[in-house]
């Protein structure tokens, strides 16, 4: 009897054990509805409209982590312009953001609307991951006039528009003017020479202090394009030819910009430490510290050294940078597996009014008409703008992200001497080749 | 059980073949487990590697070898894999050697003990995120405290421990040692307390040296569990990305790529599952030559 009921209850919890696997596994026509899928408010098809029923439509948009401080007025002022819609924002770290990105549109998880930096549009859009926007553009009123025009143009692909850009970004030259003071040399005003700002880097390297800082680490590969890019391009270089087809890293200007880059970090006018650097993370304390005299910096970082100098009593300014800046920004796009198409097209349609984009703390808009409304009027931001115009965007090609790798890899091969800048740029144009054909 | 294996099911009785078919019923559920977890993706990781894997919908297009010569034909991929060597032999034998030295230190009774174990774990159960950023900070060759405590010694002992080529790799890999060697010796450890006294009292008495005991006793004795460390240890090195990745990324250049790290931005930078996948079955092969010398031995000693 006893050996029964073991046996019994044995039984069950195999059972038990089965069921809760089956559990872990939906078969296809158990999987919702799309909007089913966003949550049991969503209205149904045929069914009154949202406002109507007083039933919610949630719109996931993915962020990154810095619009921390933004969601809860976007939140509310969402739902307040738009009756029957919520919007749920998901703050995603940029580590691996593009990777986190790509896997949840694999797996059919993907947010309604995805916020991509302009680096990753190339790769995604050539691979079906986003849906095209021109109808919905037409039918909105967007037109590409409305948008600054290099980080419009990195979400084209084959005539067709997949990103909208809501954030223009490029690095103007941040400098710590008490340093300038006590090596006696004037501030700089306006594009430097390349030949020029290598003097003024020497005349500010002393004791421990740098007159510039690279940034050329291999796991932040964007920040490393920001830094070399504008002295490949200065020197009138470019990283490959005009068609896109192969590699322009030999020619003359190429090597000159290469030059002018690697000699900073060669003749120790730069730190050490630099060849494993990103910006962000690395150099801006390092200038935060007064060991920099000089670098690259975006508009949001501006504003976090204006607090510090205030703190710690050094003064500072911000000018163009010598040769062309590396335009970036963000865009609003809709990915692949987007399931509500229709609420993603009216959170992007309210998002980039001039009027609600530039309400934002956090960035500065791509939405033209916006760079001077709002917080953004500041005469601190005039000079991105101006900026702008000495801005390029790194081409716009689905095997970018391979070519960067291959870039950043030869560039610390020649910082590290492991090749000379001859050979590494030779390395780079070969390989680059290699995978164009 | 082993009865009717002996038997036969053929031969064997109502109530045995009722107790066997209750077994299988036991064994369902985890087959079925393991079937999804690691059968279904091995063989997709097989699929991918002989075709051309088109996005976003996962299509396929048969290839043949042609992703295993792309990875093969890689200027860089010699390398790569003579790094992943280094890599996963040389921290296996590092931690090997902290984990024994530990573990014989627990085992002898001294003041603070209890502090010293607790500091030997701290490694282990710190994320792997921080650890990482830990000792990029220590290898900082501008500001980190292992330049500044050699600069007091002699200057010219400060280098740029993870911009250098013929550095970083060594660099990289002793931060991994520390973070896995508790591990180690945890299980050392497990493995000295199950050694009976006798053992080495007997060796004591007959004349042996400390070092003879611990040779011709302890380590006999610990035999199954170096086994299965090494092979652990020999997994969780090849399959290593995180560490490397926010260290140094992989550089300067290729200096401290490895494949787990390879397969990453091939997969997940460059969008060619294919490759990645034909790259993981390499990986796999590599592993399994592992698994081959560790089974006969297993067996042997079964015997």
């Amino acid at each position: 009897m006893k050996n029964k009921w073991r046996k019994l209850v044995a039984l069950s919890l195999g059972i038990c054990m089965l069921a809760s696997l089956s559990a872990c596994g939906k078969s296809d026509s158990e999987e919702p509805k799309p909007q089913e899928a966003a949550g049991e408010e969503t209205p149904a098809e045929g069914s009154e409209t949202g406002a109507d029923s007083k039933e919610i439509t949630t719109v996931t948009l993915w962020l990154g982590s810095w619009w921390d401080g933004e969601v809860d007025w976007l939140c509310k002022q969402f739902a307040e312009d738009n009756p029957g819609y919520e919007l749920k924002i998901e703050l995603q770290p940029i580590a691996n953001y593009q990777d986190n990105a790509t896997s949840a549109i694999l797996g059919g998880q993907g947010p309604d609307v995805l916020a991509l930096d302009t680096l990753f549009l190339p790769s995604m859009m050539s691979q079906g991951l986003l849906l095209p926007l021109d109808d919905f553009m037409a039918e909105a009123g967007f037109t590409a006039d409305m948008f600054t025009k290099c980080v419009y143009d990195a979400g084209t692909n084959e005539g067709k528009q997949y990103a909208l850009p809501y954030r223009f970004t490029c690095s103007a030259l941040y400098y710590n003017k008490t340093m300038f003071d006590n090596a006696q040399i004037p501030y700089p005003d306006g594009r430097m020479e390349l030949d020029e700002f290598y003097d003024i880097c020497e005349k500010l390297t002393t004791d421990g202090k740098y007159g510039y800082g690279i940034a050329a680490s291999k796991n932040d590969l964007g920040n490393t394009m920001t830094s070399f890019a504008p002295f490949l391009w200065g020197a009138g270089g470019d990283f490959l030819t005009e068609d896109l087809s192969a590699g322009a890293m030999t020619t003359p200007e190429a090597l000159a910009g290469l030059h002018a880059w690697c000699d900073l970090y060669n003749d120790g006018l730069v730190p050490e430490g630099c060849i494993n650097y990103a910006i962000t993370a690395d150099l801006f304390p390092l200038a935060m510290n007064g060991e920099i005299a000089m670098l690259p910096m975006g508009d949001s970082n501006i504003v976090k050294i204006d607090e510090f100098a205030q703190q710690n009593n050094f003064e500072w300014g911000v000018t163009l940078h010598p040769g062309y800046a590396r335009a970036a920004g963000w865009s609003v796009t809709i990915p692949s597996s987007c399931k509500q198409v229709e609420a993603a097209e009216v959170f992007i349609k309210w998002f980039l009014q001039p009027e609600i984009i530039s309400q934002n703390n956090t960035v500065l808009p791509g939405v033209i008409a916006a760079q001077d409304m709002g917080k953004w009027a500041d005469p601190i931001y005039d000079i991105y703008i101006e900026q702008a115009e000495y801005a390029i965007h790194t081409p716009n090609t689905p095997a970018w992200s391979q070519i960067q790798l291959i870039v950043v890899e030869e560039l610390q091969n020649a910082l590290s001497k492991a090749a000379t800048v001859e050979e590494a740029a030779e390395n780079m144009n070969k390989r680059i080749d290699e995978l164009l054909k | 059980m082993y009865a009717l294996k002996k038997k036969g099911l053929r031969h064997a009785t109502k109530r045995e073949k009722r107790s066997w078919l209750f077994g299988i019923l036991f064994i369902l559920p985890s087959v079925a487990a393991l079937a999804c977890m690691v059968v279904y993706p091995l063989i997709l990781t097989f699929l991918y590697s002989v075709n051309k894997v088109l996005l976003p919908n996962f299509d396929l297009e048969f290839v043949g070898a042609s992703n295993f010569m792309k990875a093969l034909g890689s200027s860089q991929f010699p390398t790569v894999l003579k790094n992943t060597l280094i890599w996963t032999f040389g921290s296996l034998f590092l931690r090997f050697v902290l984990g024994f030295i530990c573990a014989m230190m627990m085992e002898t009774g001294f003041r603070g003990k209890t502090v010293f174990r607790v500091l030997t774990l701290l490694p282990w159960v710190m994320p792997s995120i921080v650890a990482s950023n830990l000792w990029r900070w220590i290898y900082n060759v501008d500001n980190g405290i292992l330049n500044y405590v050699l600069k007091q010694i002699n200057p010219s002992l400060a280098i740029n421990w993870l911009g250098n080529p013929s550095t970083a790799l060594v660099s990289v890999i002793m931060a991994y040692v520390w973070t896995g060697f508790p591990y180690i010796m945890l299980m050392l450890v497990a493995g000295l307390q199950g050694i009976p006294k006798e053992y080495t009292e007997a060796a004591q008495i007959d004349g042996a040296n400390s070092v003879q005991v611990f040779w011709h006793v302890t380590l006999p004795q610990l035999k199954s569990f170096i086994m299965i460390l090494t092979i652990l240890e020999i997994i969780s090195g090849f399959n290593s990305f995180d560490l490397i990745f926010t260290m140094t990324g992989g550089g300067p250049g290729v200096s401290t790529e490895i494949l787990g790290l390879n397969i990453y931005r091939t997969a997940f930078q460059n969008y060619d599952f294919g490759t990645a996948s034909a790259i993981g079955v390499i990986l796999l092969l590599i592993v399994l030559v592992a698994f081959l010398f560790y089974a006969p031995s297993n067996k042997k000693k079964q015997a």
